[in-house]
Parts: structure tokens; sequence; C-alpha cells
């Protein structure tokens, strides 16, 4: 049964593949969504079976894959609670997003190719599931290149569009350095267990904990240097510094894509995979302490770019990338727990608020730009509120889930023993705890902005680009662009100036993840909450060889959750002030600070340093270099030596070949003269 | 034969097998070049017939019979080849034909 | 004593008629040649006890197949052939005959190189004659053979005349 659940998903891909055009998008969607649907439905019953045995792991091994020296590969599947919980969100969300696009891909030009998308989608599903339930690292990282893949066949789904198809060309390429990192990581284990190795994560966690000295023991260099070899993976397919760049440029995919695979489950996969490997990162503290450092300098750093961005899903993009930065704090901090926390609320908010945002933008006939969006809370009033759920729940209001996972990554961050063992270990945990903070309150800022942008003051859209006063330079892609954009218009011209609901197909799956960015926060109430720690304690079989204990009896915690609920309420009314009163004050403030204004517009110019310093002299060596004299000139040299000397040879075997019967003759007598004489001469 | 023994009769199958090889290798006509190749059977014939009587056994005698009947097919075939190849080419010189010049 | 001057003259007018139907110009010539070769080479398959085969030899070899040769000599009206290689050599005719040439004295070499056979195995007065092949043939291990035998003359009866039949 376990087998099933990825493979429903590849059945649907399968058949949506052979059907192609003559799959209705309402056929190809039902297919895919059925395929998923009864996925999730078996992903529960898992996650159910899973809690019935109190976190025994359900395997199953359908044949061996490889067999080399004592080293066995087997394509086997295993749930333990940390993959039954990531299979229920991938499905669980999978499938909501799944109903959605049914709704969201009726643009008429994608009716010819809706079918790919639904092929893509499923095929995500499929490798994402594989990711998850491998029960060996070969398994996990066929799943993980496969997640890359489809992401990249999402992203560039309009590839008719260039900006679109190396948006999709640029998340491969930065994945493909993080899974470099990843692979040499995991040859560096294998070779450092000898003949222990193993590919199965169950084996290696018992040979890691019956046999740290493998590895270098605890704080060794050698697991501290797989680990962050790991983590290196991790930055890249998590979007982390310093490989993040390609998530705000993967918001190219249709809107469905960036709610499932950009916010949702994809990205999450770097935080899997460490909680996966939590049994080796506990025995390296220094590599902890950089994931949770790079985790918030990622959360703070993307949180600073996400206030001035003016296109709703660049601001989403950003925040993604800052709330991957939590996630990545609270793994690092050793509260494995609570960092997966985050994963699920994560999930839930960010796909509603993504969704939502397709909504608006669904609404608006792909007007991605909230310079031209405002006053939606009256024509839009359900995606209004879903909206205000997301933003609650994202800024962590009280009760909302979003408030459960993040403050308990920020108090844990406070107060964890993780880095006592290194030097300034006692000071780093505050350190880290204040960028965390002060994250939480651009969060709350640039969320709030958001939505005080597009929902409240009047409509402006219709009215041109300079009805704000910002300038237009960072407004580059909006729309599906070119020709697709002015179909889009031109179809639609007619009601462009009043934006309408969306219809019940789009509004159904954001209702139900509005409910559960409500209440999903009651999977892990905080200690001093009746029936605490749910999740907690259903994922502690996966975690127990974690020895960073929370001291619960800190005096401090509830003066810090105070303080940090006080500094988000002062966000949300600074952005009032600037974005609803007087919304002249920010080009104000913005000609005033030009220099931040500018950095943080252009995303602190991150891709044009990378451009300057990597690209262009890669792109330099390799033309000038590898391509003039290598390519030209050695390969070349050699394939076309090889192809004329065999011409050569050709023409000279051509000659033996006279078509005489007399000359081929003469090769027998003389072969067999040869064979006499030599004969004659050995006798 | 006693007195001849076995190595002249060998000899003289070896000098007209080699005479058949040199009539192959230079001839052009295709029916000498043919007739050639019926000296080379025969000085191979000559060999078997020669063992057999240095053995005293039959067999090569029946292997030179079965080299006769094969040969009688060989020419039957071969000549109505030859006869095909005049009635479409008006000769039978071997240096017109390179049809599988490569 | 006998045995050996026959044995050697014969081999001589053997070589000899071979040589010629190599070298001449006119395939009549040749023909006929080989027809006198094929006769002296069943003399001395009788000097070697081989009286069946020497027969057979005579019949089927210089009668059925060299007629067939004349025939068909006849029938295309072939006279003149190029002149003859030895007379008027050309490069391919040289390499030919050296080859030929290495051929045959390699393969004496190694005849003169071979280890003493021996001499002769005594034979009975039966030795060779018709009854005892026909025994080899009909009784020993050569039964299946001969019939395969038949039924490939068969075929190239078959064979020869589709091909040199005008039309079926």
């Amino acid at each position: 049964m376990l087998a099933l659940i990825p493979a429903l998903p590849l059945l649907g891909a399968i058949v949506n593949a052979l059907l192609n055009r003559r799959a209705s998008r309402v056929v190809a969607g039902g297919i895919a969504s059925a395929a998923v649907g009864a996925s999730a439905i078996l992903s529960f019953l898992i996650f159910f079976q899973v809690l019935g045995n109190h976190g025994e792991p359900v395997t199953q091994t359908l044949w061996t894959w490889m067999q080399v020296g004592s080293l066995q590969v087997d394509i086997g599947f295993y749930a333990d609670p940390l993959s039954a919980t990531m299979m229920c969100i991938i499905t669980g969300i999978g499938f909501l997003i799944h109903v959605y696009s049914i709704g969201y891909m009726d643009d008429a030009a994608d009716a010819s190719s809706v079918w790919r998308f639904f092929v893509y989608l499923n095929l995500f599903v499929f490798a994402m599931l594989l990711l998850v339930m491998g029960d060996s690292f070969p398994l996990m990282f066929v799943g993980w290149e496969g997640v890359g893949l489809c992401s990249y066949l999402l992203i560039s789904f309009w590839f008719t569009n260039t900006d679109y198809a190396s948006a999709g060309k640029k998340a491969f390429v930065t994945n493909r350095v993080g899974d470099f990192s990843f692979l040499i990581g995991l040859f560096w284990l294998f070779w450092a267990l000898g003949d222990k190795a193993t590919m199965n994560f169950a084996e290696l966690r018992d040979v890691v904990v019956a046999h740290p000295e493998l590895v270098g023991g605890a704080g060794g260099i050698a697991v501290t240097a797989i680990c962050l070899l790991f983590f290196g993976g991790a930055t890249g397919k998590s979007a982390q510094i310093p490989l993040f760049v390609w998530l705000p440029d993967a918001m190219a995919g249709p809107t469905p894509v960036s709610a499932l695979i950009h916010a949702a489950t994809m990205v999450t996969s770097g935080i899997y995979m460490i909680c996966r490997l939590n049994f080796l990162y506990v025995l390296a503290p220094a590599a902890l302490a950089a994931v949770a450092t790079i985790g918030a300098l990622t959360a703070f750093f993307a949180a600073t770019i996400a206030i001035t961005q003016t296109d709703i899903k660049k601001v989403l993009a950003y925040s993604t990338v800052s709330q991957l930065g939590f996630m990545f704090l609270g793994v690092g901090v050793g509260a494995f727990q609570a960092g997966f926390f985050h994963v699920l609320t994560h999930a839930f908010f960010k796909a509603l608020l993504f969704l939502g945002s397709g909504s608006i933008i669904h609404a608006l006939h792909h007007e991605q730009d909230m310079r031209n969006m405002g006053g939606l809370r009256k024509h839009m009033k359900v995606t209004f509120f879903i909206f205000v759920v997301g933003w609650l729940a994202i800024i962590g209001f009280p009760g909302f889930s979003g408030f459960f996972s993040k403050d308990e990554i920020l108090w844990l961050t406070f107060i964890t023993p993780a880095f006592e063992s290194l030097p300034l270990g006692t000071i780093m945990p505050k350190v880290l705890w204040a960028i965390a903070t002060a994250t939480a309150l651009l969060t709350a800022f640039y969320m709030s902005r958001l939505m005080f942008m597009t929902f409240w003051g009047e409509y402006r859209g219709g009215q041109g680009h300079d009805a704000h006063a910002a300038p237009a330079a960072a407004h580059d892609d909006h729309g599906h662009g070119g020709g697709h954009d002015a179909h889009g218009h031109g179809a639609h011209g007619h009601d462009f100036h009043t934006p309408h609901e969306s219809p019940g197909i789009l509004l159904f799956p954001l209702l139900v993840l509005a409910a559960l960015s409500v209440f999903g926060g009651l999977l892990n109430l905080p200690h001093w909450m009746p029936g605490a720690g749910w999740l907690h304690h259903f994922l502690h079989p996966v975690f127990e060889h974690n020895q960073v204990v929370f001291p619960h009896d800190n005096p401090l915690e509830f003066p810090l959750m105070g303080l940090t609920l006080f500094g988000v309420a002062c966000s949300v009314g600074l952005a009032y002030s600037l974005y609803v009163t007087s919304p002249r004050k920010p080009a104000e403030l913005a000609a005033r600070f030009k220099a931040l204004y500018t950095g943080s517009l252009n995303k602190w110019f991150v891709d044009e340093i990378y451009e300057k310093t990597l690209l262009t002299p890669l792109m330099t060596f390799s033309r000038q270099v590898l391509w003039a004299v290598v390519d030209a000139q050695v390969i070349d040299g050699v394939v076309n030596g090889a192809a004329s000397a065999a011409t050569g040879l050709g023409r000279l075997h051509g000659k033996l070949a006279s078509g005489r019967v007399q000359a081929y003759a003469l090769s027998i007598a003389a072969g067999a003269a040869l064979i006499v004489t030599a004969y004659a001469l050995g006798a | 034969m006693e007195s001849v023994g076995l190595f002249p009769v060998l000899a003289l199958s070896a000098v007209l097998f080699a005479t058949g090889v040199g009539g192959v290798l230079t001839r052009k006509n295709a029916l000498i070049v043919f007739m050639s190749v019926e000296l080379m059977l025969n000085a191979v014939n000559l060999s078997f017939v020669a063992f057999a009587r240095h053995t005293g056994a039959v067999d090569g005698q029946v292997f030179a019979l079965f080299v006769m009947a094969v040969a009688a097919a060989e020419a039957a075939v071969g000549l109505a080849l030859v006869i095909l190849l005049f009635r479409n080419r008006v000769t039978v010189s071997l240096d017109d034909l390179d049809l599988m010049k490569g | 004593m006998t045995e050996a001057v026959l044995f050697y003259l014969f081999s001589l007018v053997a070589v000899v008629a071979g040589i010629s139907v190599v070298t001449t110009r006119n395939p009549i010539t040749s023909a006929l040649s080989l027809v006198v070769c094929f006769f002296f080479l069943a003399a001395d398959y009788v000097l070697l006890d081989a009286h069946f085969v020497a027969v057979i030899q005579i019949l089927v070899y210089a009668g059925a197949i060299m007629v067939l040769f004349i025939f068909v000599i006849m029938l295309l009206n072939l006279r003149e052939d190029a002149p003859a290689p030895l007379l008027e050599l050309s490069r391919r005719g040289l390499v030919g005959i050296l080859v030929a040439g290495i051929l045959g004295t390699g393969l004496i070499t190694a005849l003169e190189a071979m280890p003493d056979p021996g001499p002769l195995a005594p034979v009975t007065d039966e030795y060779g004659r018709i009854a005892q092949v026909g025994a080899a043939i009909f009784s020993g291990d050569y039964l299946l053979p001969f019939e395969v035998v038949s039924v490939l003359l068969t075929v190239a009866l078959v064979g020869a005349v589709v091909l040199a039949k005008r039309e079926i």
C-alpha cells in the first residue's frame, strides 16, 4: 500500500501524457487531482497507522535496486513520523493545489498545453514523495533531482517567453551547485564509514549511533564537513544564502506552481533532509551553528528585500526565502521539531497566500504589480478574508498557526544550549534571536504593506504605472509577457476596470487552507498550554538522538514574547500609517534614504555581484578557452580527425575492393602462400 | 608403388595445384579460369588417393569420388553462369566484370 | 621399378598438360590439354590401386564434365583469348605467377620437411575395386553424405537449367 502513494501520481502523469492534447483542461486536471487525491487518502491512512504504532515506521521494500559488494540499495519506502507528516503535507496540499489549478489554468492560450502542466505537476508530486519516502540516499536523491527537474519544467512552463525560460535555467543551474555539494557529502560519508557503509537511513542511523568514531566522533572534522556539505545541498534546494537567487525568479511559473513547489513542499526538502540526518548533525555543533547562522542571515536579508518589492509574487517569494531561513534557524539551534513545525504551518499559510495572490492575479488578468491594485477589499470579499487569515498567520498573530511555530523558534533560539561547546557559544543564541526578532518585525511590516497596498485604498488598475511614486525600474515581469499578456488584456478588456471575485473552484482550496492556517497551531501548542507539544511527541522517535535539551523554566519567556508581539503591532501600525493614512510618505522616505531604498529594490545587487564575480569570468573563460581552444580545436580536431582518418582508410580500403574477382583470388592465394611458407620455414 | 613412395605423388599434386592457382590468377577468360579450378580440384584428388593408398584404407578414395560429384555440380552451375554472363555482356573476360567495385 | 618409370612418365605428361591448360591462347586447346591431364592422372590413380576412382575420373571428368566445357566453348564461339600471359606479361600476370610459384615452392618445401611417413601399407587385390568402395559408401559411414550429394546434384541440375534457360 505504501508504494501506491507515489505510484498513483506517476500513473496520473503517464495517463495524462498518453492522452496529451486529447485531454481538455478539466479532464487532465480531473485525472491529476484524482490521482493525488487518492494518494492523499492513502497518506492519511499511513499517517494514522504510524500514529497508532507510536511512531513505529511503516516500510515496504519492492525490489533490490543495485548490489555492489556488501552495499545493497533497495527500492524501498519508509514512513516514520517525519515522512508520514511530509507525505500528508505533500499530497494534501498538493491535492488542493491540483484542484485550484483546474480553475486557474483557464487561459485560452494555454488550452493546448495545459495537459503538460498537469503531467509535470503529477510528476512533481511523485518525485517529492520519492524524496520523503525513499528509505535510502540514492532513492532520496532520485526524488531530489526529480523535484528539481519538475521545478525547472514548471518554471519555464511558458517557455516561449525568454525571461521565463532563463528563470528555469537559473533555478536548475543554481540547484546543480547545491546538488554537487550534496553528492560530495554523500561520497565522503560513504567513504568514512568504510566496510560498515550503508545507504539505508535506518541502518545508517544505527551505524552512526553505535560507531560515532567512524565519522570522527562528536565535533569531529569529518562529520562537520559532511554535515556542511549536505547543508550546501540544502541551501540550493531550499534557497538559502548564497544560492537563494533562483527562488524569486522562479515566480515566472504559474502561481499554483509557486504555491506547491516554491513555497509549500520542494523548498522545504532541505529542512527535511537535515531532520532526516539529525543523528549526524547533533554530532557536529559547528555545522548546526552554521545552519542556524545562515538561516538567520537569510531570513533577515530576504526580509529587507521584500520590503520594497512591488510585484506581489516577488514579495511572497522573498517572504518564503525568509521563512525558510526561520526553519533553518530552528533546526540549526537543535530544535528540529520546532523547525519542522514551521515547515508545516508555513506550508499552510504560504500556500494560502500564494493561491490567494493567484486569485487576485487571475481576477486582474495577470496583473502582478501591487501599484496597480488597491481597494480589492470591496471587490473580492472572500479572497480578502482568506488573505487576512494568511496575513495574521504569517505575522504571528496570537492564536494563528504562524504564531506558535515562529514564537517557538524564537524562544528556543534564545535559550538553546546547542552551541555551548563552541567559542562565543553563549552569545551566539542571543545574537541569532535578535536577528530573528528583527526579521519577524520586518515580516510584519512587508506583509502589512502588501495587504494595505492590495486591499485598502482605491483601485488603481488601468491608470498606468506612474500612480505610485516609486520608479518603475524593478517592474519588469508581470503577466505572461509578450503576446500572451496582450491576449489576456484584449480578450477581457471590457471588464478590466472592475475586478471580480474568483470562481468557486479557486475559492474552495483557499478556504480549506485558511482553516488549516488558523488551526494548524493546535498540532503543537507551546508547553504552557494544555495538550502541549502533540507533534513534538509524535516526532520524538525520529529525533531521539538529539541531546539538545531546552529548559522549561526560564522567566524571560513571556516578556520576550510580549516584546515581539509589541514590535509586530508597531510594524503593522507603521505600515498602516505609511500606506493607508499618508500614501505620499513612502516616496519621501525612499528619496531620503535613497541608497538603502535602491539597494533593497534591486535585491542588494546580489544577482549583479554574482554576474560580475562568477558568471562573467566563467563565461569569458568558457568562450575564450573552453570553446575557442578546447572545443573548437582540441575536441573538434580529434572528432574531425577521427572522421577524416576513417574516410582515408575507407578510400584506401575501397582501392582493395576493385570489384574484380581475380584481385580477391590473389588475396586468398597470397594468404595461403604466406601460411604455407610460414609453415615450411617453421617446419 | 613401393619403389616410388608417397612424396613424389604429393609433389606432383603440389605442382599441379600451383599451376592451377597460376591459371586462376593470370588468365582473363572465365572459362580458362574455370578449368584452372578443375585442375586444382584434381590436384587435391590426387592427394586424397595417395593418402588412401598410403594408409591402406579406402576412405580417401571415397572422398575423391565425392569431390568429383561436387565438381560436376559446380561445373553445371558455373557453366550456366558463364552462359548467362555471355548472354548479358557478350564477353567472358573477367576484367570487364567490376560491378562490385568499392 | 616399372611402376616408378611409369609414374614419372605419366606425371611429366600431366604437368606439361596442366601448364598447357593455363598458358594456351585458345580455350579449345586449353580444354583438350585438361582432358589429357585428366587421363594421365587417371593412370596415376591406377598405379595407386584406385581402380574405381580411375574409371570414374575418365568417365565423369574427362568424359562428361570436359564435354560440357567444350560444348560451352563451342556454343559461345570463343576463339582467341588475349595474348598468352607468358609471352606478354602484365603486372598482374607477374604477381600471379609469383604468388603461385611461392605457393608451390612452399608446399614442396613443407613436404620435404615432413617427417618420414614410412612405407606404404600392404593391400590386398580387392583394394580400390568397385566392391570395396561400394561397401565403404553404402554400408560404411558415407551413406548419408552420399545421399546428400545426390540431392546436391539435383539442385545443381535445376539451378543450371534456371540460370541458362532464356525463358522458363
